[in-house]
């Protein structure tokens, strides 16, 4: 499937649930009740004109292409695992971040991106330039810039 | 003539103390190495930088970003040149001609001349600026919440427009960015809109969580892609960092005709840098008597866009100083920092803030100066850093964006927020959605919506008021032209296809 079709059709999905979701929306207590709703309603609906418009140019030019190949498709496949492990990696990072303080938290993060992208082998650069990072920065942010972390 | 004296050395006297200097300094150094970076570029660089200047006063903070902005341009060609990896959409004209240069064995003229060019572009830049800024901001005090309304639909619907791709990919990421702007509790009715019932989204999406996810996650994941591709740098030695006379006189007229056309084109919204050094680049080949040397290391090819992304990107701080409006996603994002600090940029600024309206015009003499410093003389120390294994540096803006993150709320529910919008960044890169549009439009959205329902309280909801000054048609007018224009010139190469094959 070409970029522009899936384009299009994400954009007239996020169109409809958009509009749907803006006719919901609370009525204003005071002046025009519908005021909030006439801005956003007309966003949902102009996207999902845009939608339209780029599906119906996509499918005007008849494109079907299917012109993947095994090589950008399993290099595609690293790039997806190393992308999925660093949100994993972020959302891990976000729940100890309060809890464990900056510091900790900083340090075991950006240890596991290190070794996720730099490599098991490197594993003395790995510690040593996440510690110097959350260190340095606690430092310059807490003493320096009276920034305080947890 | 004499005001404007008058003002420059106020604002001299607020640029030269000990603290903005040393930040000038500072934030041009930290703009070069980012802009060095593959894939940041001055957008970036600001975003990740951005809790730097949160304990500074406005005027300090916007001195150090402009730093970092035009620092960045300043770095971004030093990697075109050595590795053939522009540091920024705004580099890529400086691969043409300067990677030839370095293989030619003439890295030294190469980064030299760039840095000159850059340096004599953006202080043309900032003469026309100095002289412009205030007739500017004079004239914005007419505009109501009417001709607000079309600026930032000129604006955003140029920008949608000229952001390379398919100008409906273009208005969904723009119409994407408006969505975003609507989360929130409605200023005018207090209402709550798309909160889902979470506290924290109440305020809003701090659209400087929207920028640091896309401009800085989205490039890490991005660079995920190209992650056992090594570019390595050849040599980090090079001969004598300057240029002869024979390629000066070279040089000369492309770079004082590249500085007023990348001025005017960083002053339009949506066209930056990037158009800037193409538009150069394109002129001086057409106009060159042997336009066959361009691409095979001819230095007046690295000259003159050099010397027009730095003048644009002086340019691009025209509306945003002035008007309030910003014209590209590096001015977006130094307009949200000076927002966060408590000033509304916009035509009172230079009544009520003077101090930060001319210290930092002021600043950018000094700020290029020094820079020309920074990239010439200390030229071979500072590509050192380009040895330094991305798989080092890249997890390290990654830190330095959830650290930005946090300290713009001190909340966690952000974090959530930049995962998301780094995925969003990353997916519009996959599918060649351009993102300029959507950080535009997710920072003005708020205030196009607020202007768009107070001129129609004014008019008693009355549509006409949109078209009842001659400024607020103008604008309409280039904003139905600006999305009108992607037609006209596929029309006109549709003629030009059925008339060649015939």
């Amino acid at each position: 499937m070409s970029s522009n079709l899936i384009v299009g059709a994400a954009a007239c999905i996020i169109g409809v649930i958009y509009t749907v979701q803006a006719f919901y929306l609370p009525k204003a207590p005071i002046g025009d009740p519908l005021s909030p709703i006439y801005f956003p309603a007309a966003l949902g609906i102009i996207m999902l004109i845009c939608g339209l418009g780029l599906l119906l140019t996509e499918i005007k030019k008849g494109v079907y292409r299917n012109k993947e190949k095994g090589k950008t498709h399993r290099k595609n496949k690293k790039t997806i695992t190393l992308i999925t492990l660093t949100v994993a990696f972020g959302l891990i990072y976000a729940f100890i971040f309060e809890r464990f303080g900056f510091v900790i938290s900083t340090t075991l993060f950006l240890g596991a991106i290190f070794f996720l992208i730099n490599g098991k082998r490197k594993w003395t650069i790995n510690i040593i330039v996440s510690l110097v990072f959350s260190g340095s920065i606690w430092y310059v942010f807490g003493k320096l810039l009276g920034i305080s972390l947890p | 003539m004499e005001d404007v004296l008058a003002n420059l050395a106020y604002g001299f006297s607020v640029a030269l103390t000990p603290t903005n200097l040393i930040l000038v300094a500072v934030g041009g150094l930290f703009g070069t190495i980012m802009g060095m970076l593959p894939g940041i570029g001055p957008a970036t660089g600001i975003a990740v930088l951005l809790p730097m200047t949160f304990s500074m006063n406005p005027a300090s903070a916007l001195i150090t970003m402009c730093g970092i902005y035009y620092g960045a341009m300043y770095g971004g060609s030093r990697s075109s040149i050595l590795i053939n990896t522009p540091g920024d959409g705004a580099a890529i004209a400086a691969t043409f001609d300067g990677y030839p240069m370095a293989q030619k064995g003439e890295a030294g003229p190469a980064l030299a001349i760039s840095a000159i060019a850059s340096f004599i572009g953006g202080i043309i830049a900032v003469v026309v600026m100095t002289l412009l800024a205030v007739p500017v901001a004079r004239f914005a005090l007419k505009f109501g919440p009417a001709e607000y309304f079309s600026l930032m639909v000129f604006a955003l619907s140029a920008t949608a427009a000229i952001s390379k791709g398919n100008l409906i990919k273009g208005l969904i990421s723009m119409l994407l960015g408006l969505m975003i702007s609507t989360v929130g509790i409605d200023l005018q009715s207090g209402v709550p809109r798309f909160t889902f019932g979470v506290l924290e989204l109440q305020t809003g999406i701090d659209f400087l969580v929207v920028i640091i996810g896309m401009y800085a996650l989205g490039e890490v994941f991005k660079f995920y892609e190209s992650i056992d591709v090594s570019s390595k740098l050849r040599t980090t030695k090079f001969g004598r960092i300057w240029v002869t006379r024979e390629q000066w006189r070279r040089c000369v007229l492309p770079i004082l005709r590249s500085a007023p056309v990348g001025f005017l084109i960083g002053v339009l919204p949506g066209a930056g840098g990037t158009m800037a050094s193409m538009v150069a680049y394109n002129n001086e080949k057409q106009l060159a008597k042997e336009p066959e040397r361009f691409g095979k290391g001819a230095i007046e090819g690295l000259a003159a866009p050099e010397a027009a992304n730095n003048a644009a990107s002086v340019g691009a701080l025209i509306p945003m100083l002035t008007l309030g409006v910003p014209g590209s996603g590096t001015t977006a994002i130094m307009m949200g920092a000076l927002m966060m600090l408590g000033l509304k940029p916009g035509p009172l600024l230079f009544q009520n803030n003077a101090d930060v309206a001319w210290g930092v015009i002021s600043s950018m003499y000094v700020g290029n100066i020094i820079l020309a410093i920074i990239n010439i003389p200390l030229a071979g120390l500072l590509v050192k850093i380009l040895a330094v294994p991305p798989k080092i540096l890249y997890p390290i803006i990654l830190g330095l964006a959830f650290v930005g993150t946090y300290t713009l709320n001190y909340s966690i529910v952000d974090f959530y927020l930049l995962l998301l919008f780094g995925l969003v960044g990353y997916f519009m890169k996959k599918l060649k959605i351009p993102t300029a549009p959507l950080i535009l439009a997710a920072i003005v959205g708020g205030s196009m919506e607020q202007s768009f329902r107070q001129a129609l309280t004014l008019s008693d909801g009355s549509l006409k008021i949109f078209v009842s000054s001659t400024i607020s048609i103008v604008l309409l007018i280039l904003a139905a032209l600006s999305i009108a224009y992607p037609f006209v010139i596929d029309l006109m190469k549709k003629k030009k296809n059925v008339s060649a094959s015939e």
